[in-house]
């Protein structure tokens, strides 16, 4: 093997690795297929996780997600543009690592399963941006209607929606008024759509 | 065990207070103002529903609300407990036995309708639940029935109040601290009267019958909730009331007449 055959080798090895680098991210392939300007949500393609903790020196985070959620989201085909987007969730389907805390998570303590069977989010505007999109909606939990702005990395492209978001709200506003001295009132929320199932 | 501790002083918080406060007030005033009679019939089950519903009111809104909805079923006890009281206080103390179990079962089943559960639990729907309900609490409350009449039992009490606070302790650490909430006030009012019957110079013409129904309906009530509202549902949880069944093992050891004089 001379000099020039290994350099076109590795030149070959290296454009290879270039084309293959965006679905080895995982990012078309996670992304969600979009027709006729919408798609449809659901716990396949859309994971939504919570991650709590307790007050004091021993905070001991406990993340938990809803393993069954449907919705919609719709979009500009022309701008690439998210127009809106809407989550309803069985508050049922809530899981963690831990029964004995997935059962008292479900109890009246917090989110009141059998009294409040479903949580919502439905956007009411959205501010695209190249980076950081700021989405304003209603999030009703616990029986109770709130108006919240979350910032969310929105991608469209021909492989579909992959949008991703990461914020806190405060469980106290929700009326889960729970015991605030020994359970965190901040709640980090976790929302990622076009996740691998 | 710090955790533990501070769940037991949530749960026999402001509203368990309440509760004692109101049940003691109640026993000592109408031990006092009312004839041996009266007060033999109406004291304890006025004492442990009044306090029931003053302990509910003081907590959170949002959980114990005053108008029940949809699968918040533990809104109905405060009332039930009203309703309890009625017909606990309804008949003489000397009303034959078959007659309070026939009001007892009607309130049994009135119960078990307010208190029986929209989902289903291992496979059956509302009205076989229900039906299972209104014999749980038929069964929950039946030994206390059996209480003599005319006559104070302290042990009888006290062991009413282990259960109720074993009850409510279970409840505590398998299901929630709201339900929990709700069983210490029933444990909150048997200590109220239990400290107001202690400091009597003589033994109170007091009998425990009437509490039967109150026990049934708020002690195996708020076990019937904990145990089904989950999933899946916590059956354990609908031993502990029927510990009531120990009353009359206790009646025979203190050679008590365990019911009154003729059935039928």
């Amino acid at each position: 093997m001379n000099i020039r055959t290994l350099l076109a080798g590795l030149f070959l090895s290296a454009s290879a690795l270039l084309l293959v680098q965006p679905a080895a991210r995982g990012e078309n392939a996670a992304a969600v297929p979009v027709q006729g300007g919408a798609t449809a949500l659901d716990a396949q393609n859309t994971k939504l996780q919570f991650v709590c903790a307790h007050v004091g020196p021993k905070p001991d985070p406990r993340k938990g997600s809803f393993s069954k959620l449907t919705g919609k989201a719709q979009i500009d085909p022309a701008t690439k543009s998210l127009k809106s987007i809407v989550i309803d969730i069985d508050t049922n389907s809530l899981q963690t690592d831990f029964d004995k805390l997935t059962t008292h998570l479900k109890s009246p303590d917090f989110f009141e399963v059998r009294r409040f069977p479903t949580a919502k989010f439905e956007s009411t505007k959205i501010e695209p941006a190249s980076g950081t999109s700021q989405i304003t909606g209603k999030l009703t939990l616990h029986g109770v209607t709130k108006e919240i702005t979350i910032p969310a990395h929105v991608e469209i492209t021909d492989a579909g929606l992959h949008l991703s978001s990461e914020f806190t709200i405060s469980r106290l506003d929700f009326g889960m008024t729970f015991d605030p001295k020994k359970v965190e009132d901040k709640v980090a929320l976790t929302v990622t759509i076009g996740a691998k199932p | 065990m710090a955790q533990a501790i501070g769940q037991v002083i949530e749960i026999f918080g402001i509203a368990a207070f309440f509760a004692l406060a109101t049940a003691l007030g109640l026993t000592w005033l109408g031990q006092r103002l009312l004839p041996a009679g009266p007060a033999n019939r109406f004291v304890l089950p006025c004492a442990v529903s009044i306090a029931y519903f003053s302990g509910y009111a003081t907590l959170p809104r949002a959980f114990a609300t005053f108008s029940p909805q949809t699968g918040q079923a533990w809104a109905w006890l405060p009332y039930l407990g009203l309703l309890a009281a009625i017909t606990a206080a309804s008949p003489p103390p000397t009303t034959k036995l078959s007659i309070r179990v026939i009001l007892l079962t009607i309130l049994a089943t009135l119960s078990a309708v307010a208190l029986s559960p929209i989902w289903s639990v291992y496979g059956f729907s509302r009205i076989p639940l229900a039906v299972f309900l209104s014999i749980y609490l038929l069964a929950v409350g039946f030994p206390l029935q059996q209480s003599p009449p005319h006559s104070y039992n302290r042990q009888s009490l006290y062991l009413l109040l282990a259960i109720s606070i074993l009850n409510t302790l279970a409840i505590g650490a398998i299901y929630s601290t709201r339900h929990a909430q709700l069983a210490a006030l029933f444990a909150a009012a048997l200590t109220g009267i239990s400290i107001a019957l202690r400091f009597r110079s003589k033994a109170p013409d007091l009998a425990l019958s009437p509490l039967a129904p109150l026990f049934a309906t708020l002690v195996g009530g708020i076990a019937w909730l904990a145990c089904v509202e989950p999933d899946p549902p916590k059956p354990i949880l609908l031993a502990i009331p029927l510990l009531s069944w120990a009353i009359l093992a206790l009646h025979a050891m203190l050679r008590l007449p365990s019911a009154p004089p003729r059935i039928g």
